[in-house]
């Protein structure tokens, strides 16, 4: 929720007088382009590495998608004047660790968390390690931040101003386990005008008073936040270039319609990157680009009454192969 | 205490409404079948059975588009329709019966019958790539279907669209509890056990007469008996309970697939076999049919928390949980996918 909290920030009527910080945690829009880059590249494998996708050695001519890159390390982002975070000093120190419980290892997405009320020793806990583990905020004059690299899903996470509890209450609250109203928060690896509807929505939702029951709980001051971290990039394909097929020649438009001796010859030979059927494949690994939108009969079928087709398409990132079964009339 | 519920399923909500299906499609790379629309019944039968699938989008090719799905429901009531023509199955009826014969007449027996009042629609129910997760869930709970085809065409006008995927609840429930894996433990109505959440049905307690009867069956019940109660009922599975009410096996729509075994609907008659006969036909069925291989007869007790059963749910081929007394499995309630998604919507 970069930009529209962003926005947010710029309406925000200041005479209100709020106590607590008022800036979110989220990534400052300041770097965010730089760090958009980094999450897109980021997500890509992810969604590789979510399907053990292994390209075979034999493929000869495979095209690669545009859209995927292998995984970059992410490197300290230039410093832009007047930003509102200041890098260098989280990124020398803090190398980025991704969480992972247990889970089939899933690459991180880098997210901010910013603390920019009064404070000196600003840390941080956090349902990703099921706060076990207190960080401490890199500050940078007013400002407090640190940058976490977490699996996609929604958090918790509370600071620690100076040995107290504190949250961040014009953000959108929740409850946590202790009963209490806490924080939650929205932070993306999208572009920032996907965001305008989903900022609209939240705010409708989330940004609500605690109600009379929940503060009744506040024996035990505390409160933490939510950090919500997807995973997952609109394809943008205005910023691709695509690869450009070149025509058929023109000479074959011009082919006169077989005739009937032309029937009687042996059909062409298939290209040896065709022989691999899409219907015998495993179905986790990713088909060849070559083989997509070619339609192919089963094998050993002509005797029955019934046969089985096969076509894989494409689907933005997706591979499906549809099998269709027909019945054969004799 | 509602406070926390309304805020957690705005979360939800929030979620699904954020996240369009096709980002959650469970695979870079997978595979669907379909049938096409003038194969007949019986081979369509034979194959579910053999790719162990329940459900199976339709092709037209006259008319290029998908234009319906074949389910299990739709053999449960063939082999009802058959058996009461008075006379034995015949497998000359089901060689030459086609798919699209078989649906011009339920659409027919349908408009006939339509007491329910619900308008019968020819229309073929799907939804696309984009559509939100929670479209896609409102779309599967109001039209009470199991499963919907993803379906996307390029052109205006709708024509050749691709099949991308079989969209299902336990498959956005599980976006959903990966989602929330992170902050389960903080979230107090995850934690909450389920006898105090308005979840699934429930078996009355005394003193409740007006509530309905919850459907069980002892294992000598005949297959017949099985499938009226099923059609009747409305429900896609009936326990299979001994005299003490002990939870012992579940039948459900999809099982009746298991009798394209050896051709088993041809031989047996429905009123003569009985339903533990009819899932010993299943059982027997080697491990490649890996839907029938998933876990038959998934229980909880009445104190597990809400996030567990989401987690069971959420694995795939399961779609009911069923809550058991400790010790005696005594059958107390049942919770399905859709009574959880009904829940998590906030549907009656």
């Amino acid at each position: 929720m970069g930009n529209a909290n962003g926005r947010e920030e710029g309406e925000r009527d200041d005479g209100e007088g709020l106590e607590n910080g008022e800036s979110s945690s989220m990534i400052g829009s300041g770097a965010s382009s730089m760090l958009q880059s980094v999450t897109i590249l980021a997500t890509n494998d992810l969604n590789h590495n979510r399907c053990d996708n292994i390209p075979p050695d034999h493929a000869p001519a495979r095209s690669t998608s545009p859209f995927l890159f292998p995984p970059q390390v992410p490197v300290a982002p230039l410093q832009r004047p007047g930003g509102p975070l200041s890098f260098d000093q989280m990124w020398q120190n803090e190398s980025p660790e991704v969480v992972d419980e247990g889970q089939p290892p899933e690459q991180g997405i880098p997210a901010i968390i910013t603390w920019n009320d009064d404070g000196n020793n600003v840390d941080v806990e956090g349902s990703w390690d099921n706060f076990t583990s207190r960080k401490k905020l890199q500050r940078s004059g007013k400002d407090h931040s640190i940058l976490m690299v977490l699996p996609p899903g929604i958090y918790h996470y509370k600071f620690i101003v100076d040995g107290e509890w504190r949250h961040i209450p014009d953000l959108p609250l929740v409850t946590d386990e202790m009963g209490c109203v806490c924080n939650l928060l929205d932070v993306h690896g999208y572009a920032p005008d996907a965001f305008e509807k989903l900022g609209s929505v939240m705010q409708t939702i989330y940004w609500e008073k605690p109600c009379e029951t929940c503060l009744l709980c506040s024996i035990w001051e505390q409160e933490s936040c939510f950090l919500y971290v997807h995973d997952f990039v609109p394809e943008n394909i205005d910023n691709v270039i695509e690869f450009e097929a070149p025509p058929s020649p023109d000479s074959t438009y011009s082919q006169a319609f077989p005739a009937e001796d032309d029937f009687a010859k042996e059909p062409l030979a298939v290209p040896p990157q065709l022989h691999l059927t899409v219907l015998d494949e495993a179905a986790s690994s990713k088909p060849q680009h070559v083989v997509l939108n070619h339609l192919y009969i089963e094998k050993g079928w002509a005797s029955h009454s019934l046969v089985a087709l096969g076509l894989t398409h494409r689907f933005q990132s997706k591979y499906v192969t549809v099998c269709l079964y027909k019945p054969l009339r004799r | 205490m509602e406070c926390q519920q309304m805020t957690w399923r705005s979360l939800v909500i929030v979620f699904l409404h954020s996240c369009p299906h096709i980002l959650h499609m469970s695979c870079f790379q997978s595979q669907v079948i379909a049938l096409d629309v003038t194969l007949p019944v019986k081979q369509a039968f034979h194959i579910l059975y053999e790719q162990g699938i329940p459900v199976a989008p339709l092709w037209d090719f006259c008319k290029g588009q998908f234009v319906g799905v074949l389910t299990a429901s739709d053999f449960i009531l063939i082999l009802r329709e058959l058996g009461t023509r008075g006379s034995n199955l015949t497998e000359e009826e089901l060689e030459t019966h086609t798919i699209s014969a078989w649906k011009e007449g339920k659409a027919h027996l349908s408009r006939q019958i339509d007491d329910s009042g619900r308008a019968y629609s020819k229309r073929l129910i799907h939804a696309g790539p984009y559509d939100s997760l929670k479209d896609v869930a409102s779309n599967i709970l109001q039209n009470s279907i199991s499963t919907v085809p993803i379906l996307h065409s390029s052109a205006q006008d709708g024509s050749f669209p691709q099949l991308l995927h079989l969209a299902s609840l336990s498959g956005i429930l599980k976006c959903i509890c990966r989602y929330f894996r992170h902050s389960a433990g903080s979230l107090p109505i995850l934690q909450q056990p389920i006898c105090s959440i308005p979840l699934g049905t429930w078996v009355p307690k005394i003193g409740e007469p007006n509530r309905q009867p919850f459907a069980t069956l002892k294992p000598n019940a005949s297959l017949g008996a099985a499938l009226s109660l099923l059609v009747q009922a409305n429900v896609s599975s009936i326990p299979i309970v001994n005299d003490n009410d002990s939870l012992l096996d579940v039948y459900s729509r999809s099982d009746i697939t298991a009798l394209a075994k050896d051709k088993a609907y041809a031989q047996i008659h429905l009123d003569e076999i009985s339903i533990h006969q009819a899932l010993q036909l299943g059982q027997d069925a080697n491990s490649s049919y890996g839907f029938f291989n998933g876990q038959r007869c998934q229980m909880c007790l009445q104190t597990d928390s809400l996030h567990k059963v989401m987690e069971r749910l959420a694995n795939p081929g399961v779609r009911r949980i069923f809550i058991v007394e400790a010790g005696s499995k005594r059958v107390e309630g049942v919770i399905s996918l859709s009574d959880v998604f009904k829940f998590l919507l906030g549907v009656a």
